[in-house]
Order: structure tokens, then C-alpha cells, then sequence
């Protein structure tokens, strides 16, 4: 090869590569960064539909994600698109980009179709920061529908009958009510309860400072705890208790279990086929005053998508945003809430003739607790969430009363406030 | 005779100088090329241990999200803090309790070390069995134990019943009073193997002339144990109570992962502390603080230790 053969070769690879550049100077690359199984179909279909966008996704696990946020926040480096809890949007409110009028502006979108509570996690000081997606039910119970019929109960509306339940259910040899209460959130969702039944309405009058934490309903409804631990209501060492604890609820040798409607998942799909014992069935939280009061679910949503409002394409950032309204979890508006259970009894997991019956129960469970009353599970400070699942655990193991605890947690509370 | 002039005697004398002469106007050379050795020592000291703790301190002055722009002075308002929080308390309560784990540890590990030191049947398989749950991950023991420790499934408690010993099965994580105990067993299963090889290390490495002596002027093997073997190893004792003290300072990852420092903080530490203001409420100020304030007793720590090694050398 000749002095010139390899300069005119030289040449014309630059050439190359310059116009490599210029091709892909166009196209635009929308990083979305969450935790889960992420929603690459949907990805996937976005991107053979708008083939000069590139959606990258990087799931980390749930205990990374916040850590690994703040610090792309920082450097000025935050992903395009974030995938968050509602619960963690007002710690990042000043790095995202308000969605209100993004909507507005587009025919095609309507947050009327949306299940109104669960849109009302992503809104922070009037402003809508994410779409949330995966829309649950709180606050309420799995118990064990073989398990009640072979033991003869009937499923208990209020304390006296919760009571009775746990009992025979102890005396069967069977865990009662099962918690997770070694996780602050379940004993958060707990005590949200609590309030809700002694105290209705006072909790989001105190998370707004209206009235402090040591209000007597309230400090009643702390008090509670200690109550139904005392009646053996929980599980042996419920306070200690971590997600293993439900183990023994799936394989047929628990009653009930706290736990949201999002274990629909596992209680009728990722299990069924694996052995579960039982069918399970979601209940309403008993009316823990005997007073005939109503039981006022707890709405959340799994998470939300927002976008970083400093990305450099969030034009094209809205497009994938839209694309997630309308093929991800299909959950997150009602025109396609049906469709996806109906894609659910479609699925080649479910087996047992019961389960179209126990999906129509739960989706009859669901749909009637978006029209009920309800409070969103959503504390906008993390630091009064901790302060009253410590609360919680204080009263329920007895070593401190709901007073004392109620006022560290007004402490707490009203420093938050300050802030 | 004569004697030398008095010049000469007079020059005798005379102070005599111990030092080199000095030239006057030149300054003594510098050895540049001793300061570039040091270079990079002192670049990774000022990157990854001056600039932190400047940070740190800094960041200990001011509110701040870890994401905001805004930085909010505040003053020593967090450290004002520090005595009014129940954590705090607890967290050097529970340290406290973790360091008494480790005092028990490091007997237990003596005394083992002291039986596998003599050549006894499968004593390498023994110290490798006991060394095990040291190099496993804290995450993978802190797991396995809350496993173990569960009330209603966990194998201890199946086991005591089985024993006929129900009435000693207990809600080992959930009982305010047990919890920090369960934890410290956890503490002590996990460190005896770290604490067997140190003390094994230092018995092969004393000199045996001295305990044969002993033995041939009668000792019996307790006075040698007690009069030879243990004053030996004051220093081993020494260094290993002090890193005891820094890891119950420090713990973290096994209370964080089986008891999330609960209940009602009755196992929280300082380390939890901060990660729990950090990153759970985005108090990175408060949080700097108080990783300050376990940096200060560390500090105190070490320098305490220095003059108990100093008083021995003295001694």
C-alpha cells in the first residue's frame, strides 16, 4: 500500500465518520431510569414507531434508586424520565417538569379517564408531577377463603368478630391476622387504619399542622395498637416480623394477612400453579370501634413517571411519557382497567376454575373502594412516616405509651412544618 | 618545660561547636525530590479524607435536600440537636451493648484459641469452621438470622419446642428487651473467627521458652494461662477491644436489615441514624452531623487507645 493509497484511505474513513456524526446528530437517546421489572414491550413498540428515538432503561433495585437519583440530580446528569414512588415526588419537585399543561395541550389526553384518587398521589402543591401507574387499595385484608370454610368463620366486619376469628384461628394451629410490622410501611398502613376508625378525618388535619399529633382520637387510635396485640389478634412477634411472615399465609397455614391490593399478583397470578394452598380473597379492615363506622380504603399508586425538567429533549421525553400512558401498565386509567384483568384470565398460569371468580372478586373489591371514601396513602413527609411507624412499634411492644409517642411524634411533626 | 603557647590553651578552652559550619547568606537545600515522593500520599489524603471531612463539616452548617439548589445556613442548629434526639441516645446505648457482645466474643475466642493452639484432633477443620461466618457477606447473616429468629417459623424456636422447651421460645427480633441481644449474638457468631485467628496469630507468634519455663518451675496450666499467656497477649487484647469499639460505633448493615433498628429504636445505631436522615428523609445536614459527631468519638476512640499502647510501653 502506497504512501497516498493510505492517506486518500485515511481521508475518506474521516469522511466517513464525520458523516456518521451528522446521521445521528438527530436522533435522540430518552434515558428512563426506575426500579421493577421495567416495560421494554412498551419501549420496544415506541421505538419501531419512532425509529429516531432510542429509549434506554435502567431498573435498579428499589433501595438504590433514590440514592442513585439524587446523585445524577447533582451532577447535573439526571436520567430523562424517573420512575418514582408518589411519596418521594416533593423531595425531587424542584428538579421536575409540571405535566399540567402538557396535557392540557394534548388532544389526545384526558385526566378525566383517570382513576381520580390514585391521580391525586402524583400532585404536589397543585401541581401534577408524574403519571402514576399500578393504582391500589390499602388498609385492607387477604384472608384465606378454604381456610374460613373449613374452620366454619364468617369473614369479620368488626373488632369483636376479629377477634373471635383470630382466636379460632390460634386455636386451629393457624397464624391470625399476619403483618409484616418489622417494615415501617406495613406498620403505617396499620395505623392509618387506626386513625381512620378513631379518629376519622384528623389524620390529614394533622399532616397539614391543623391540629397537632396528640390529639385524643388520635393518641386513642396509637393506643389501639397495643390492644390488638395484647388480644392476640397479629401474629406472635408481629413487630419483628418481616415478608417471610406471609409464607405461611400462602401455603394454607395463616388466616388473614395485611396486604395491599397490589399482592394480587402473587395471590393470584405469580404463585397460583406454585403450590399456593387456598384461595384468598380481599376483605375490608374491620371497624375496630364496634361503632358501625365505614371502612375508608387507602389509595396509592405503585409509582410514577415523571421527567426531569433540565433533560435536553424533553420534547421527545413526553412523546415516550405518552407512549407509557397509553401501553404501560395498563392500570393507570380506566378505558383499559377492565382489559387488563380480562388479559389476567387469559393468562395460561391460572388454572383452577376458582380463579375467574376470585379475579371478578377482586376487581369487584377494587372498583368498589375508588368509589368509597377513602384517604391517600401518600404522607408527603418521610420523617412523620417514620416518626409514626416508630410510634407504632413503641405502643405495640410496650415501651412507651401512645402518649408519650404521640408527642415525639407532634415533635417531629412540627420541626417538619418549620422547615 | 614548657607548656603549649596560650594561644593554644586558650583555643582549648574554647566552646567547640557540635554543628556544621554555617554559611552565612545560603539558605540549607531543600530536598524537593522527598516532598514529590510524598505527593500522592498527600493528593489521595486531601481527595478522599481532608476534602470529605471539609464537606462534611460544611454541609453539617446548612439544611439541604441532596437535590435542591438551595442551601440553607443554619448554623450548629443541627448539632443543638444532636441531645434532644431519642436515637442518638439509644444509638450509644445499643453501642454500648454491641461493644459488651464484643468483649464476650473476644473471651470466647480466647479461650478457643488457647484450646486450638495445641495440636488436637481436626483443630484446622475447627478453625475453619469457626472462620466461615466471618467471610460471609453481612447481608447474607443478617437474612439467615432473621430466619432463625422468626417466632412463629424460625428454627430456634421450632427447635426449643421440639425440645420441650417452649415456654423459652420467645419473639426474639420483636421483644424490645431481646431484640438488641438477638443481635448481639448475631454480632458474636459472625466475629468469632476474625477474633480466634488474631489471638491464634499472637500465641504462635510468643515465644514458648517462656511457658516451658513456667511449666518446669511447676506452674499449672491455669497460672500459665494466667501469668504467661494473657499478659503476652495484652497488646492482641489491646488493638482488638479498640476495633470493637470502632464496629460498635459503626454497625450498620446487620440491625439495619433485620430489625431496620426497631422496634422503637431499641437496636438503632448512629450509622442508621444517617442513613435514615439522609436518604429516607433527605436531611443530608443533620445527617452530617451526626456522621460528625460518631467521627469525633471514633477520633476520641483512637486517641484513648494510643495512650493505653503508650502507658504499656511505658510500663
Amino acid at each position: 500500500m502506497t504512501r497516498a493509497s493510505i492517506v486518500r484511505f485515511l481521508t475518506g474513513a474521516a469522511i466517513a465518520l464525520c458523516g456518521c456524526g451528522v446521521l445521528y446528530a438527530d436522533e435522540v437517546t430518552i434515558e428512563v431510569v426506575g426500579w421493577g421489572s421495567g416495560q421494554a414491550v412498551v419501549y420496544e413498540t415506541f421505538m419501531e414507531e419512532n425509529p429516531d428515538i432510542t429509549v434506554t432503561e435502567q431498573m435498579l433495585p428499589f433501595g438504590d434508586l433514590i440514592v442513585f437519583l439524587k446523585t445524577r440530580f447533582l451532577a447535573g446528569e439526571a436520567p430523562d424520565i424517573v420512575q418514582l414512588q408518589p411519596g418521594n415526588l416533593i423531595e425531587f419537585k424542584d428538579s421536575l417538569l409540571p405535566l399540567d399543561d402538557l396535557i392540557a395541550s394534548d388532544p389526545e389526553l384526558d385526566l378525566g379517564k383517570f382513576v381520580q384518587p390514585v391521580l391525586g398521589t402524583t400532585i404536589v402543591d397543585g401541581v401534577l408531577l408524574g403519571i402514576p401507574q399500578h393504582p391500589m387499595v390499602s388498609g385492607m385484608i387477604w384472608y384465606n377463603q378454604d381456610v374460613f370454610d373449613r374452620l366454619g368463620l364468617e369473614v369479620p366486619t368488626d373488632y369483636d368478630e376479629l377477634k373471635q376469628v383470630a382466636q379460632a384461628c390460634r386455636d386451629a394451629g393457624l397464624l391470625p391476622l399476619i403483618v409484616n410490622a418489622g417494615d415501617a410501611w406495613n406498620r403505617l398502613i396499620v395505623t392509618e387504619q387506626l386513625f381512620a376508625y378513631f379518629a376519622p378525618g384528623k389524620m390529614a388535619q394533622a399532616v397539614a399542622g391543623e391540629i397537632p399529633w396528640t390529639d385524643p382520637d388520635l393518641v386513642a387510635g396509637m393506643a389501639f395498637w397495643k390492644t390488638m396485640v395484647d388480644d392476640g389478634v397479629f401474629q406472635d412477634g408481629v413487630m419483628g416480623a418481616d415478608w417471610q411472615t406471609f409464607t405461611p399465609f400462602d401455603e394454607g397455614n395463616g388466616c388473614m394477612a395485611v396486604q395491599g391490593s397490589w399482592a394480587k399478583g402473587g395471590r393470584l397470578i405469580g404463585i397460583r400453579g406454585e403450590g399456593v394452598m387456598g384461595v384468598s380473597l380481599p376483605m375490608q379492615f374491620p371497624d375496630l370501634t364496634n361503632s358501625g363506622a365505614a371502612w375508608m380504603p387507602a389509595i396509592s399508586s405503585g409509582h410514577a413517571f415523571a421527567i426531569n425538567k433540565d433533560s435536553p429533549n424533553i420534547e421527545a421525553a413526553w412523546e415516550v411519557m405518552k407512549q407509557i400512558i397509553r401501553l404501560g401498565d395498563p392500570l393507570a386509567n380506566y378505558p383499559v382497567l377492565i382489559p387488563v384483568y380480562e388479559s389476567d384470565m387469559e393468562s395460561p398460569v391460572l388454572t383452577r376454575a376458582t380463579d375467574a371468580e376470585q379475579l371478578a372478586a377482586v376487581r369487584e373489591f377494587e372498583l368498589g373502594a375508588w368509589e368509597m371514601p377513602y384517604f391517600l396513602d401518600d404522607w408527603l413527609y418521610a420523617e412523620v412516616r417514620d416518626a409514626i411507624a416508630e410510634a407504632a412499634s413503641g405502643v405495640a411492644t410496650g415501651q412507651v405509651s401512645a402518649e408519650v409517642a404521640m408527642r415525639e411524634v407532634n415533635r417531629i411533626a412540627q420541626r417538619v412544618l418549620r422547615r | 618545660m614548657s607548656g603549649p603557647p596560650d594561644a593554644v590553651l586558650a583555643q582549648d578552652n574554647m566552646p567547640v561547636s557540635t554543628t556544621a559550619p554555617v554559611r552565612l547568606g545560603r539558605r540549607p537545600r531543600v530536598n524537593w525530590g522527598a516532598y514529590l515522593f510524598l505527593l500522592p500520599a498527600f493528593v489521595l489524603f486531601a481527595v478522599f479524607v481532608a476534602y470529605p471531612i471539609g464537606f462534611n463539616t460544611y454541609l453539617s452548617l446548612h439544611n439541604w435536600n441532596g437535590v435542591s439548589d438551595v442551601w440553607e445556613w443554619v448554623g450548629l442548629e443541627h448539632f443543638g440537636r444532636l441531645p434532644e434526639e431519642r436515637t442518638i441516645r439509644l444509638s450509644l446505648r445499643n453501642s454500648g451493648f454491641f461493644f459488651a457482645g464484643h468483649l464476650v466474643n473476644m473471651a470466647i475466642a480466647l479461650l478457643l484459641a488457647v484450646l486450638l493452639d495445641n495440636p488436637i484432633p481436626g483443630r484446622n477443620l475447627a478453625r475453619t469452621l469457626i472462620f466461615v461466618p466471618f467471610v460471609v457477606a453481612g447481608s447474607i447473616v443478617a437474612v439467615t438470622w432473621q430466619t432463625i429468629y422468626d417466632p412463629n417459623t424460625g428454627a430456634l424456636n421450632n427447635t426449643l419446642r421440639r425440645l420441650g422447651l417452649e415456654v423459652l421460645a420467645q419473639t426474639w427480633l420483636a421483644n424490645p428487651r431481646l431484640a438488641i441481644w438477638s443481635l448481639v449474638v448475631v454480632g458474636i457468631w459472625a466475629g468469632l473467627g476474625f477474633n480466634l485467628v488474631v489471638y491464634l496469630a499472637s500465641l504462635q507468634a510468643a515465644d514458648p521458652s517462656l511457658k516451658d519455663a513456667a511449666r518446669i518451675d511447676g506452674a499449672s496450666p491455669g497460672q500459665v494461662f494466667r501469668f504467661i499467656t494473657f499478659p503476652l497477649l495484652r497488646n492482641t487484647h489491646l488493638v482488638l477491644m479498640m476495633l470493637g469499639i470502632i464496629a460498635a460505633v459503626q454497625t450498620f448493615e446487620v440491625p439495619f436489615i433485620m430489625t431496620e433498628g426497631g422496634p422503637y429504636g431499641a437496636t438503632t445505631t448512629l450509622a442508621i441514624d444517617v442513613y435514615k436522615n439522609v436518604f429516607n428523609f433527605g436531611e443530608f445536614g443533620y445527617g452530617a452531623a451526626v456522621s460528625l459527631f460518631t467521627m469525633v468519638i471514633l477520633v476520641l476512640l483512637i486517641l484513648l487507645q494510643r495512650l493505653l499502647l503508650r502507658e504499656q510501653r511505658i510500663d
